[in-house]
């Protein structure tokens, strides 16, 4: 097992590797010199080649881009050329909020996801089952910006139920973080859960095909002991490695919430920093949700090998 | 992937049947007789035609300011109501559909071009060519897809033509695995022998005879890109780095219309609406046909 975690973050090496002079590379093809647009349109010559050489833009790419990278190996993520803050602050400044919505829609996906995942493969011909997944259809097709709209309009402009926009920690009030997660949290999870909900449902409609699911039955278990003991053990592992690549997916969607509630994450930032065209932050935000995201990946298979005995076992 | 135009369960029957109906009539027929499939291609048909016609259909010019009184609510004249500048709403959301579907159109060919050349030779060559090209993919999965649109615009400017090269890119991957999956299942079986034996060259080989056997997942792929192509462009322009206003994209008139939800809410709603109804189309099409190709879901 432990071999093959190896072996999956060896092979993440290069495809980081490569992300990262690709998002470099990128940035630099940005028209126009960030030194000259910082220092202004009355800067002199001499301004601007101190401002350059502050930022380390008057080395050559290579030794730019190697510097980059050893430094955000030792968790160095430069400083901003805008507000002049290193990015570590900015970036861990963002993280609880960003960390704190996605947590909340895989509460969702799990609280709503999962019980409709199985009931809908438990008893499939129920008008409940074809209603949910009608909806599901629905939800898959909806995008994440207008669901959330929806939500504002119906919650916070006609019934001013629950605020639209705004971010409060639960330490500050718990109450209060709960109303304001609401809503962005149903955004950005429902297309998640009906993820969640189709293939659960299609891995426990295969589990509960199998002979032994009806020798369960045959020993006269009870239904509810046959699903949650037998049957969802075998029909899990598939929707472990579900749930994890859709918390990677959620950092690309976060983007979008977000921007629709106003959320001070890490997307804001990095839509922030690119409007201001502080491109360090731009740069290193990145990378870092490169990293997350093909970290989480590996998660998703270890988890899905690490609950797969053919997988565990084998070799 | 089996080759959907023979039946491999009887031989004999294939024998007595020398001329089977075309593949695409087949898979034609059996969309039209799957639910899914049959809902998909209707909207998206009436979808086609809303662009194609939308210059007959809608009642007003979609960039006239002051059609309408600003902020009318929906009634006979503006049935999806008017804008804060007084544009009308419906007229609008017609011409959106040539632009979500020009994105659809160019970005799915665009990735095509690019994911079946690569996914051939990395799948019949192999080797270091073949990682080489892995490694290319792995990386662009690398990237949540939102940020490769974000990391496009931020360099190229926002513009369609940059959110059509973005969204091809965020889709070669996923079409370039499956054209090499195919050629990996395909390259050593009998058949490709005996035309290799027979003379044929290489790119006859993996054009004319192994391709062919990735057509049917590509199509699969293709509906449910142009649905991710859909989205993607919505989500750039409601993120302001797409269409430029005055363009009437749906995503756009979103990001419009956002600030007044409060006085006119049908302006957060119909353009939404327009967008969920061409991705549920796409995505039916895409779930009817797979039921299509695949033998194994044959009644």
């Amino acid at each position: 097992m432990l071999a093959y975690i190896g072996s999956r973050l060896v092979q993440a090496i290069p495809v980081l590797l490569l992300a990262s002079i690709v998002i470099f590379g990128f940035i630099r093809l940005i028209p126009g010199d960030p030194a000259l647009a910082l220092a202004g349109q009355n800067a002199t010559p001499e301004q601007v080649a101190a401002l350059r050489e502050r930022f380390g833009l008057d080395q050559p790419l290579t030794t730019q881009y190697v510097t980059w990278i050893g430094q955000a190996l030792r968790g160095d993520l430069g400083f901003s050329y805008i507000s002049d803050r290193p990015v570590r602050d900015l970036v861990s400044q963002r993280i609880p909020a960003t960390l704190q919505l996605a947590l909340g829609s895989i509460l969702v996906m799990l609280i709503v996801g999962a019980p409709l995942g199985v009931f809908t493969a438990v008893r499939p011909h129920s008008p409940v089952a074809h209603l949910v997944s009608l909806i599901s259809a629905v939800a898959l097709a909806t995008p994440t910006f207008w669901l959330g709209l929806l939500l504002i309009l119906y919650f916070s402009v006609s019934r001013k139920m629950l605020p639209a926009s705004g971010y409060v920690t639960f330490t500050e009030d718990p109450i209060e973080a709960v109303k304001h997660l609401l809503l962005p949290a149903l955004t950005l999870g429902a297309y998640g859960t009906a993820v969640l909900i189709r293939f659960l449902n299609a891995s426990l409609t295969d589990a509960l095909k199998a002979d032994y699911i009806r020798v369960a039955y045959a020993k006269g278990l009870h239904e509810r002991a046959v699903v949650m003991r037998h049957a969802l053990k075998v029909a899990l592992p598939p929707v472990i490695t579900i749930l994890a690549i859709q918390f990677g997916q959620l950092l690309g969607g976060a983007v979008v919430t977000e921007s629709v509630f106003g959320w001070p994450g890490l997307g804001r930032l990095i839509l922030d920093a690119i409007s201001n065209r502080d491109y360090l932050v731009v740069q290193s935000t990145m990378l870092l949700f490169v990293t997350i995201f093909v970290l989480l990946n590996i998660l998703a298979d270890v988890g899905y090998a690490l609950l797969n005995p053919r997988i565990r076992l084998g070799r | 992937m089996s080759n959907p135009s023979v039946n491999t369960s009887s031989v004999s029957l294939t024998a007595a049947l020398p001329a089977p109906r075309p593949f695409w009539l087949q898979t034609l027929r059996r969309i039209r007789r799957d639910r899914a499939g049959l809902v998909g291609l209707i909207i998206l048909c009436a979808l086609i035609g809303a662009a194609i016609f939308a210059g007959v259909l809608a009642p007003f010019d979609p960039l006239a300011i002051g059609a309408g009184m600003p902020f009318s609510p929906p009634s006979s004249v503006h049935p999806f109501g008017t804008d804060d500048l007084g544009r009308d709403v419906l007229s609008r959301v017609l011409y959106g559909a040539r632009v979500s579907l020009r994105v659809a159109l160019f970005s799915v060919s665009a990735a095509l071009m690019v994911a079946i050349p690569l996914g051939l030779i990395a799948g019949y060559f192999g080797g270091a060519i073949d990682s080489i090209i892995s490694r290319l993919f792995d990386t662009v999965f690398a990237f949540p897809a939102i940020l490769i649109g974000i990391g496009f615009v931020a360099v190229l400017g926002p513009d369609l033509q940059n959110v059509i090269i973005a969204v091809a890119i965020i889709n070669v991957p996923t079409m370039g695995r499956l054209v090499r999956a195919t050629v990996l299942a395909q390259k050593d079986q009998d058949y490709v022998e005996a035309v290799r034996a027979a003379g044929a060259s290489t790119p006859r080989i993996t054009l004319r005879h192994i391709l062919p056997n990735a057509l049917p997942p590509l199509f699969v792929q293709v509906a449910l890109a142009a649905g991710e192509a859909v989205l993607l462009e919505a989500a750039f322009s409601f993120l302001g780095l797409g269409s430029r206003p005055p363009t009437p994209s749906w995503g756009a008139m979103l990001n419009e219309g956002r600030r007044f939800l409060d006085r006119a809410p049908w302006l957060g709603i119909f353009p939404g609406l327009a967008i969920t109804l061409m991705i549920f189309g796409l995505n039916s099409l895409g779930d009817g046909l797979r039921n299509a190709v695949d033998p194994r879901r044959w009644e």
